[in-house]
C-alpha cells in the first residue's frame, strides 16, 4: 500500500463527518440551474446547550418597544429580528427534553413519526441535496440535529477541522484516489444489497421490517456518492479574507466558527449551517470556575449569575456580529443582502440550567424575510413546533407539516 | 394541610384550610350556608391514615393491607341504609360511622345545618388491618369479591350523580405530609371537564377520565392512549394496575369523589371480564425479540475475537458513532437504528484492521526509526489558516525551552505539554504538507531519561490544588496525541530512564508534561497558588513585574522537569500482530494468498453460524475477482469491509421453530452476546450444529463454562455501565478545584473498576446478590485505599484491586461506591431525587413516570441557608409531586452522607461569597412511604436487606432484559416471578441467577 493513498483515504474518513448527506431529490437541481433566482434561502441555526437567563433575555413588554437587558447587545439590529417567548415542545425538564430544539419531537416518543425525530436543518438539506456541496453543516458539539433516522448527526469539532473541511482544495492526486474509492463504495453497496436480500429470505416479516432500516441506509449512501461525485471536481476556495483566531478561547471558537459559517454560506458550501455552541467550550476567560455545567446550576448565587451573563452575552454578541455581517453583504446570488435570504435561529432547548426546566425556550429569529422587530410572546395554544414549521415554509420548502406542527406563526410572516 | 369538604346542600366540592374550619362559610352554589369541623384525628380516621400507607419504594404492596377508602361523596344521600347491622355482621371490617348527622366520612362533621334530614348516612368503609381484625382470613387473592360483596348489599340504592366540574387536580395519594403545604384559597376553581371522545366505561369516563387522558395524563398513564374496543398488550398490562388501584382505593384519590362500592364493583367485574376474555389472545401477543444489530459493545468484542487484535488500539472506534439506548440497555431491538454513519463507519474500522495486519509484513522489513533528543523545537510554523499567530521566541520559553542546555538535556517549568514538534501531531495537523509523527502506524518504543527538580518543601501542602502536593514526588506525563498513555514519578535530582511500548497511529508524536508546572496565567494574576513557596520575580524594568520576569524567574525556582535522551524506537513488530495476520491469512502472506479464500474463511467465523454458500457468494466473487483491484492485499481489504458491513455480521439473526423456542444456532448467539458480549465460540457452534445445546443438561453445563471463562467480562461490563448505570461516569464531572483528590487519586477510573471487580467476584465466586445491597468486603488499589481512608494505603498494589474488608458500614455494598455516588450526582450537588431513583431503578428494578409536563421544576436557591432538602421536601409535598416522589426521596435523604463524588460527609456547606465556609448538618433521617423510619444509610441498608426477593425481582427482570434485548411486559410477570422463586431456593446466589435466566423458557423464546 503507498502511503499517500492512506493520507487520503484518512482524509476522506474525515470529510465523511458532520456532513449529513441525505440527497433526497438528487436532480433537482436540472430545475435550479434554470432558474436565475435560487429555490432556498438559507438558514443558521446557533444553540446554546444550557438555555439563558430568563432575567436578563425577556422583555419587559411586547411590542417594539422592548427592553431587557441583553437587548442592548442587539440594539442595532432590533428592528432585523424578533423576540418570541412562552414557546416551547412541551415543558419536560432536562438534557433529554433539551434534544428536541429543533425537531419538537421527544427521543422516546421518535418513533411515531415518519421521519422520527429529524431535526428542522435535517430535513431541509434533505430538500437541498446534491444542490450545494454539503446538504447541511453541523458544527461545534450539541445534541440538536438529529438524522430522519433518529440517530445524532456527527459534528465537525475545531476550527482546523472545519477549515480544513470547508476551505483546502484537493490536490489533483487527492481527487483521483478519492473518486476511485466512490467508485469501488458503489460496488461495495450493490454487494452489501444482496447480503440483505439473502438474509431478508429467511426472515419473519417483524425481522425483514427491521432490516429496511439497513435497506434504506444503503440508499443514503448511494445519495451521498451521487452527490460527492458531483461536486469532485469543483475546487474548494480558501477565503480571502477570512482570519481565524490561533489556539481560541471560548469566545475566539465561536467567532471562527460563526466567520466560517458566514463563508460556507457566501460560497454555497451549504445553505444549512447549525452552530452548536458546546457545553465544552472553553470560559476560563469568563472568570470563576472552569467549568460551564457547574455554573448553570447556579444556585442563585450572584458569582455565578455574573459568570454566566457573561458567557451568555458573548454568544449573542457574536451571532449579532454574524447578523451585521450578512446584512452589510449582497447576496451573490439573488437580489437583497444576504441577510435578507438568510433566516438565523438562535435558541437553546433548555430555558434555565438552574432548574432544567425546558419551557418558554428562548428563541431569537432574524432575517430571512420575515417580519421583524417586536417581541412576541405566545400563550399555550402555540408550540414551538410552529416556529420550526415557520422557518420551513419560508426557507422555500412546500410541504404541509413538519413533525408536529402544520401551522405557521402568522406574526412572523 | 388542605381538606376538602362538599357542600352538605348541593355537594360541590371545596379544598379547605384550616382558617376555614368551625366557622360559617356560603355556598358558592346554592347559597347555603355551611359549618366544617376539623374531625380527622377520630380514631377511624386514624386508622384509616396509617393503613393506607403502601410501601412502594421498598417493597412491593403488602397485600395483607386491605382497606377501602370511605365513599367520600355521594350527591344525593337521600336513601338511607336499609340493612346496616346486616353490614357489621356480614363484613365486620366494615365499620359503619353513621349517627345522625355525625359525617359522611369520618371525620366531617356537619353541624348547624337545616339539613340534617336530607343528609343520608352513608356508610364508612373505614380501613382496618386485617392481620388485627380477622386473623382467621387467609391472605385473599381475589381482594375485590370480597371487599365488594358487601358493599354491594349497602350500597344498593345509592345513586351517584357527580358532577364532573367539582373535579379538583388531586395526586394518587395523600398520605400525612410532614412538610406544609401551600395554603391554597377555598375558592372553587373552574377546571375543564374532559370527556373521552369514545365513551369508555360510565365510570372511567366520571371519575378517571377527567386527569387521566390526553391533556393531563397524571401519573403517565393516558386513557386516550388504550383501547378497550380491541385491547392490545399495552392496554391490557394497565388493566391490572387499573383494577389493583381500584380495588385498594388508591384511585380515585381520597379527596376526588368516589365512585360507589356499586360502581366500583361492577367496574371490576367489567374490568376483569376484559382481562379474562382477552387473555388467551393477548398471549399469543406475547413480545418477540427485534432483530437486533450488534451494539458498539458487541462489535468491538467480536471483532476482537474475530480478526485477534486489542480493538482497543483502534482509531477508528474513537468517533464511532453512538448507540440509541432503550432506559438504561444498550442492546434492545427496537431502539437500536442502523444508519448511513454506521454503514459509513463500519468500512473504516475493516481498513484499519487489514492496515494494521498488513503492518506485520510491511514493518518487518522496515530498519527500525531512532530519533534521539535534542529535539530542536520549530521556531516558526508556516500555516495557511493561522495568520494572526506567529510563534516567537517567547512562545518557545512558555513551551518551556527556558534552560536549554544543547545537546546534554532540556528543562520543562511549564504546565503546558512540550511536544517534541519533529514529532508533532498539532503541527502536522494544521499543515497539510508537513510530515510530523511517525511514518507508520505501529508499536513504537520510547525511551527516555528523567529527574525531578525543585518538589515541594516537606510540610508545604497546597489544599485546593490536585498536583502540589508535598507527599507526592513531580511526576512526568507522556502523551500521544490527546491521550496520556503513560504517567511516572520522578526522582528528586537522580536521573532515571524509563521506557515504555506505546501504539501509535502514523502522524502522532509525542508530548511530555510536567502536571506540576508553572500555569502560565499565573504569570498575569495574583492567584499563584505556589507563590508562598517559591516566591516571585523581582521587576526587572519599571516598577511591575512582566511576564518575561516570570519566564526567567520560574524556569530555574519552580518545579522542573529535567528530559534527556529521548528515543523513539520502531514500528516493532509485536508477536500479537503475528497472530492477528495469522488469524487472517492463515500463514501465507498478503502477497501469495488467495482474496477469496480469505474472504470465504472470514464468514465463516464471522457469520456466526449461519455462512452459506448462497450468502458466501456474492463477497467471495467480489474480492475475488482481480480486476476489482490493484492487488490482493486490496482485494483482502474489500473483502473484510464487505463482511463487516454485512447484515449477515451486523444483525443477530434468530430463528425459531415451531413451538416458539430458539434455534440452537440463535440460541448460542443470544447465550453468547448475554454472558460474553461476543461471539459464540467453536464449541457452543459445534453444539448448537450438533443439536446438543438445546438440552437442558447441556445447556446448563455450557452457561457455567462461559461463566467462568474470562470472557465474562462481558456480561461484568454490562452489568456495571448499563444495569448499575456507571457509563454516565465523566459527563458530568465534579470540579477539579473542589474535589482536587477526585483527580490525583484517579476515582473516577479506580472506583468504576471497583465496582466491576466486586461485580465479577460476585458473579464468579457465586456470592449472593444481596451483597449488592450490603456486603462487607469491596476490592481496592492504593489510590482508592487511600481516597476511602484506610490506615496504611501505601501497603495496598497500585495497580492491582484486591479484596478488602469493610471498615465503616456506610461503605458496604454498591451504595458505599464512589462510582455510584458519583454516577447518581451531577458534579455540582448531590440531588436526592437522582440518588433515589438510582436505588429505585437499580436495585428495584421500578420505574417512575418522569416528571408530569405540568411540574414545575424546582429553580435551586442556595443564597440563604437552606438546603436542597428543605426545597425538595417542599416540592414533594405538593400533591402532584408526592404520589411519585414517595416512592424513592427518602433513599435519597439516607445516601446524604455522601457527598458529590462519594466522599463521607457530616455537614453540607452552604455556598456564597458571604456565606463561604457555612456548615449546615447533614439530615439523613428518612422515612418509608410506609412508616418505616431510618436514621441513615446503615439503617436504611438494614431495612432493605429484608426485601431480597424483591430485589432479586428486579435484578431478575433486568438480567432479562439484557439477555433478550427487549423490554419486559406484563405477559412476562410470570415468568419473572417463578425465576425468582426458583433462585431463592439457590439463596438468591448471582451465577446461579444468571444459570436460570440463561436456562429459563423466556430467553429461550424468540
Amino acid at each position: 500500500m503507498n502511503i499517500n493513498e492512506k493520507n487520503i483515504y484518512i482524509s476522506r474518513r474525515k470529510s465523511l463527518a458532520g456532513i449529513a448527506g441525505l440527497s433526497a431529490f438528487p436532480f433537482l437541481e436540472i430545475n435550479a440551474a434554470a432558474k436565475p433566482e435560487p429555490k432556498y434561502k438559507r438558514l443558521v441555526v446557533v444553540t446554546l446547550p444550557y438555555g439563558t437567563m430568563a432575567q436578563y433575555w425577556t422583555p419587559d413588554q411586547v411590542g417594539p418597544n422592548y427592553n431587557c437587558r441583553y437587548a442592548e447587545i442587539y440594539k442595532d439590529v432590533k428592528q432585523d429580528l424578533s423576540i418570541l417567548t412562552n414557546l416551547s415542545h412541551g415543558n419536560g425538564i432536562g438534557h433529554v427534553n433539551a434534544a428536541r430544539l429543533l425537531s419538537g419531537v421527544g427521543i422516546n416518543e421518535r418513533n411515531k413519526y415518519e421521519n422520527k425525530n429529524e431535526s428542522v436543518d435535517q430535513f431541509l438539506g434533505r430538500h437541498i441535496g446534491s444542490l450545494s456541496r454539503y446538504p447541511s453543516l453541523t458544527l461545534g458539539g450539541g445534541t440538536y440535529s438529529w438524522s430522519k433516522e433518529g440517530v445524532k448527526v456527527p459534528e465537525l469539532v475545531g476550527s482546523d477541522k472545519i477549515y480544513r473541511q470547508l476551505f483546502i482544495p484537493d490536490s489533483a492526486e487527492a481527487i483521483k484516489a478519492k473518486t476511485a474509492t466512490l467508485k469501488e463504495r458503489e460496488m461495495q453497496l450493490k454487494v452489501m444489497e444482496n447480503g440483505a436480500k439473502s438474509l431478508s429470505s429467511i426472515l419473519s416479516s417483524a425481522d425483514n421490517q427491521k432490516l429496511q432500516e439497513y435497506q434504506a441506509s444503503i440508499l443514503t449512501l448511494k445519495e451521498n456518492i451521487f452527490r460527492r461525485k458531483k461536486w469532485m471536481n469543483t475546487t474548494k476556495k480558501r477565503p480571502k479574507d477570512l482570519e481565524l483566531a490561533q489556539r481560541p478561547t471560548g469566545s475566539e471558537l465561536v467567532e471562527n466558527t460563526l466567520e466560517m459559517t458566514y463563508w460556507a454560506l457566501m460560497q454555497n458550501l451549504s445553505r444549512v449551517v447549525t452552530v452548536s455552541v458546546s457545553g465544552k467550550t472553553p470560559v476560563k476567560e469568563f472568570g470563576g470556575s472552569r467549568n460551564w455545567h457547574n455554573n448553570t446550576h447556579h444556585g442563585m448565587l450572584p458569582d455565578k449569575i455574573e459568570f454566566l451573563r457573561r458567557i451568555e452575552s458573548m454568544a449573542i454578541e457574536k451571532t449579532v456580529n454574524l447578523i451585521k455581517k450578512l446584512k452589510a453583504t449582497q447576496d451573490p446570488e439573488g437580489s437583497g443582502t444576504m441577510l435578507d435570504n438568510t433566516m438565523v435561529l438562535f435558541a437553546s432547548g433548555m430555558s434555565s440550567g438552574n432548574s432544567h426546566s425546558c419551557s418558554n425556550l428562548p428563541i431569537m429569529i432574524a432575517g430571512g424575510g420575515l417580519k421583524h422587530g417586536n417581541h412576541i410572546t405566545y400563550g399555550e395554544k402555540r408550540n414551538a413546533a410552529d416556529m420550526l414549521y415557520t422557518l420551513v415554509r419560508n426557507f422555500g420548502v412546500e410541504v404541509d407539516h413538519f413533525n408536529k406542527s402544520n401551522k405557521v406563526l402568522d406574526e412572523l410572516v | 394541610m388542605s381538606l376538602h369538604r362538599n357542600c352538605p346542600h348541593c355537594d360541590k366540592s371545596y379544598r379547605l384550610t384550616e382558617k376555614h374550619l368551625n366557622r360559617k362559610l356560603t355556598c358558592k352554589v346554592c347559597q347555603e350556608e355551611m359549618f366544617f369541623t376539623d374531625n380527622k384525628s377520630t380514631p377511624s380516621a386514624k386508622v384509616s391514615k396509617k393503613v393506607k400507607k403502601v410501601s412502594p419504594g421498598s417493597v412491593t404492596k403488602n397485600k395483607n393491607i386491605k382497606r377501602s377508602t370511605p365513599n367520600s361523596k355521594s350527591p344525593q344521600r337521600k336513601k338511607p341504609v336499609k340493612k346496616s347491622s346486616s353490614l357489621v355482621t356480614t363484613f365486620p371490617l366494615l365499620l359503619l360511622l353513621a349517627a345522625g348527622g355525625a359525617g359522611t366520612w369520618g371525620y366531617l362533621e356537619y353541624a348547624k345545618t337545616k339539613t340534617t334530614s336530607t343528609t343520608s348516612v352513608t356508610p364508612i368503609v373505614a380501613t382496618a388491618n386485617i392481620q388485627n381484625e380477622l386473623p382467621e382470613e387467609p391472605i385473599p387473592t381475589e381482594p375485590i369479591a370480597q371487599v365488594a360483596e358487601p358493599v354491594k348489599e349497602v350500597l344498593e340504592k345509592v345513586e351517584m350523580q357527580v358532577e364532573p366540574e367539582v373535579f379538583i387536580e388531586t395526586p394518587k395519594e395523600m398520605p400525612e405530609a410532614k412538610v406544609v403545604v401551600k395554603e391554597e384559597q377555598p375558592v372553587p376553581q373552574e377546571p375543564i371537564v374532559y370527556t373521552p371522545e369514545v365513551p369508555i366505561h360510565k365510570t372511567i369516563d366520571q371519575h378517571c377520565y377527567q386527569c387521566h387522558n390526553k391533556h393531563k395524563s397524571k401519573g403517565n398513564f393516558n386513557l386516550d392512549n388504550m383501547n378497550f374496543e380491541e385491547l392490545d398488550l399495552f392496554t391490557y398490562g394497565k388493566l391490572e394496575t387499573m383494577i389493583e388501584s381500584i380495588t385498594y382505593q388508591e384511585m380515585p384519590p381520597e379527596d376526588e369523589p368516589q365512585p360507589s362500592e356499586e360502581e366500583s364493583k361492577e367496574l371490576i367485574t367489567w374490568l376483569k371480564k376484559l382481562e379474562s376474555s382477552n387473555k388467551s389472545r393477548i398471549s399469543r401477543m406475547k413480545p418477540k425479540t427485534t432483530m437486533r444489530r450488534l451494539n458498539f459493545m458487541e462489535f468491538k468484542n467480536s471483532i476482537r475475537d474475530l480478526f485477534n487484535i486489542d480493538p482497543n488500539l483502534l482509531t477508528s472506534l474513537d468517533d464511532f458513532p453512538e448507540d440509541q439506548y432503550h432506559g438504561k440497555y444498550s442492546n434492545n431491538g427496537d431502539a437500536l437504528q442502523m444508519s448511513s454513519f454506521l454503514l459509513g463507519a463500519y468500512p473504516k474500522v475493516a481498513k484499519e484492521i487489514v492496515d494494521t495486519v498488513y503492518g506485520v509484513e510491511k514493518n518487518k522489513d522496515l530498519t527500525p526509526l531512532i530519533f534521539n533528543a535534542p529535539f530542536v523545537p520549530k521556531i516558526t510554523i508556516k500555516n495557511p489558516i493561522r495568520k494572526k499567530y506567529k510563534i516567537t521566541a517567547e512562545d518557545v520559553k512558555l513551551f518551556g525551552t527556558a534552560g536549554w542546555k544543547k545537546g546534554e538535556y532540556q528543562d520543562f517549568s511549564n504546565r503546558s505539554s512540550f511536544e517534541i514538534r519533529q514529532f508533532s501531531q498539532s503541527a502536522s495537523l494544521t499543515s497539510p504538507n508537513y510530515s510530523g509523527g511517525v511514518p507508520e502506524r505501529g508499536y513504537y518504543e520510547i525511551t527516555f531519561t528523567a529527574m525531578g527538580k525543585n518538589r515541594l518543601p516537606k510540610g508545604k501542602v497546597i489544599k485546593q490544588k490536585t498536583y502540589w502536593n508535598q507527599e507526592k514526588p513531580l511526576s512526568v506525563q507522556l502523551y500521544v496525541g490527546n491521550k496520556v498513555v503513560g504517567e511516572w514519578d520522578l526522582l528528586d535530582d537522580k536521573l532515571k530512564e524509563y521506557k515504555i511500548q506505546v501504539y501509535m497511529d502514523k502522524r502522532q508524536g509525542i508530548a511530555f508534561r510536567l502536571p506540576q508546572g508553572f500555569a502560565s496565567h499565573w504569570a498575569n494574576y495574583k492567584n499563584n497558588p505556589l507563590k508562598s513557596v517559591f516566591g516571585a520575580p523581582k521587576p526587572s524594568k519599571g516598577k511591575t513585574v512582566n511576564i518575561n520576569d516570570w519566564f526567567n524567574f520560574y524556569a530555574d525556582n519552580y518545579p522542573t522537569l529535567r528530559l534527556t535522551n529521548v528515543k523513539v524506537e520502531g514500528p516493532l513488530v509485536l508477536e500479537e500482530d503475528k497472530l492477528a495476520h495469522e488469524a487472517l491469512l492463515g500463514g501465507k502472506t498478503f502477497e501469495k494468498a488467495s482474496s477469496r479464500t480469505v474472504t470465504n474463511d472470514l464468514m465463516e467465523k464471522a457469520f456466526r453460524g449461519y455462512a452459506n454458500d448462497k450468502n458466501k457468494l456474492y463477497i467471495a466473487s467480489y474480492a475475488g475477482t482481480s480486476r476489482n483491484f490493484e492487488n490482493t492485499k486490496h482485494a483482502i481489504q474489500g473483502g473484510v469491509e464487505t463482511i463487516l458491513s454485512s447484515p449477515w455480521f451486523l444483525y443477530m439473526v434468530e430463528q425459531a421453530d415451531e413451538k416458539g423456542f430458539l434455534t440452537g444456532l440463535s440460541l448460542a448467539n443470544r447465550l453468547s452476546y448475554f454472558i460474553w458480549g461476543s461471539m459464540p465460540d467453536e464449541e457452543l457452534l459445534g453444539l448448537a450444529k450438533s443439536g446438543d445445546l438445546i438440552k437442558d443438561s447441556v445447556l446448563k453445563a455450557q452457561v457455567q463454562r462461559m461463566i467462568e471463562s474470562e470472557k465474562s467480562w462481558g456480561l461484568v461490563e454490562r452489568l456495571t455501565d448499563e444495569w448499575i448505570n456507571l457509563r454516565i461516569l465523566g459527563e458530568m464531572p465534579p470540579s477539579r478545584s473542589e474535589y482536587p483528590e477526585y483527580f490525583s487519586l484517579k476515582v473516577e477510573k479506580n472506583s468504576r473498576l471497583e465496582t466491576m471487580h466486586f461485580v465479577e467476584y460476585l458473579l464468579k465466586e457465586n456470592l449472593t446478590v444481596q451483597n449488592f445491597i450490603h456486603s462487607d468486603f469491596t476490592f481496592l488499589n492504593r489510590d482508592l485505599a487511600k481516597f476511602y481512608g484506610y490506615p496504611k494505603p501505601e501497603n495496598f498494589p497500585n495497580d492491582l484491586f484486591v479484596k478488602t474488608p469493610i471498615l465503616n458500614k456506610k461503605r458496604g455494598g454498591l451504595m458505599g461506591h464512589s462510582s455510584v455516588l458519583t454516577a447518581s450526582a451531577d458534579g455540582v450537588m448531590t440531588n436526592p431525587v437522582i440518588r433515589g431513583l438510582w436505588v429505585l431503578r437499580t436495585l428495584f428494578g421500578e420505574d417512575v413516570p418522569p416528571p408530569p409536563e405540568s411540574a414545575e421544576p424546582i429553580e435551586v436557591d442556595l443564597r440563604e441557608a437552606k438546603t436542597f432538602r428543605s426545597q425538595l421536601e417542599l416540592h414533594s409535598s405538593v400533591k402532584n409531586c408526592k404520589s411519585c416522589h414517595q416512592k424513592f426521596d427518602h433513599f435519597g435523604y439516607a445516601l446524604q452522607s455522601f457527598d458529590v463524588v462519594g466522599q463521607e460527609r457530616n455537614f453540607f456547606t452552604i455556598k456564597g461569597k458571604k456565606r463561604r465556609g457555612n456548615k449546615v448538618p447533614i439530615e439523613t433521617h428518612a422515612t418509608f412511604p410506609n412508616g418505616k423510619k431510618v436514621d441513615d444509610i446503615v439503617d436504611m441498608k438494614s431495612v432493605l436487606m429484608k426485601s431480597s426477593g424483591d430485589f432479586t425481582t428486579g435484578l431478575t427482570k433486568q438480567l432479562l432484559e439484557i439477555a433478550c434485548g427487549r423490554e419486559m411486559t406484563v405477559l412476562d410477570k410470570a415468568a419473572i416471578s417463578s425465576i425468582t422463586s426458583r433462585a431463592r431456593g439457590y439463596k438468591y446466589r448471582l451465577a446461579d441467577l444468571v444459570t436460570l435466566v440463561a436456562t429459563s423458557p423466556t430467553f429461550r423464546s424468540k
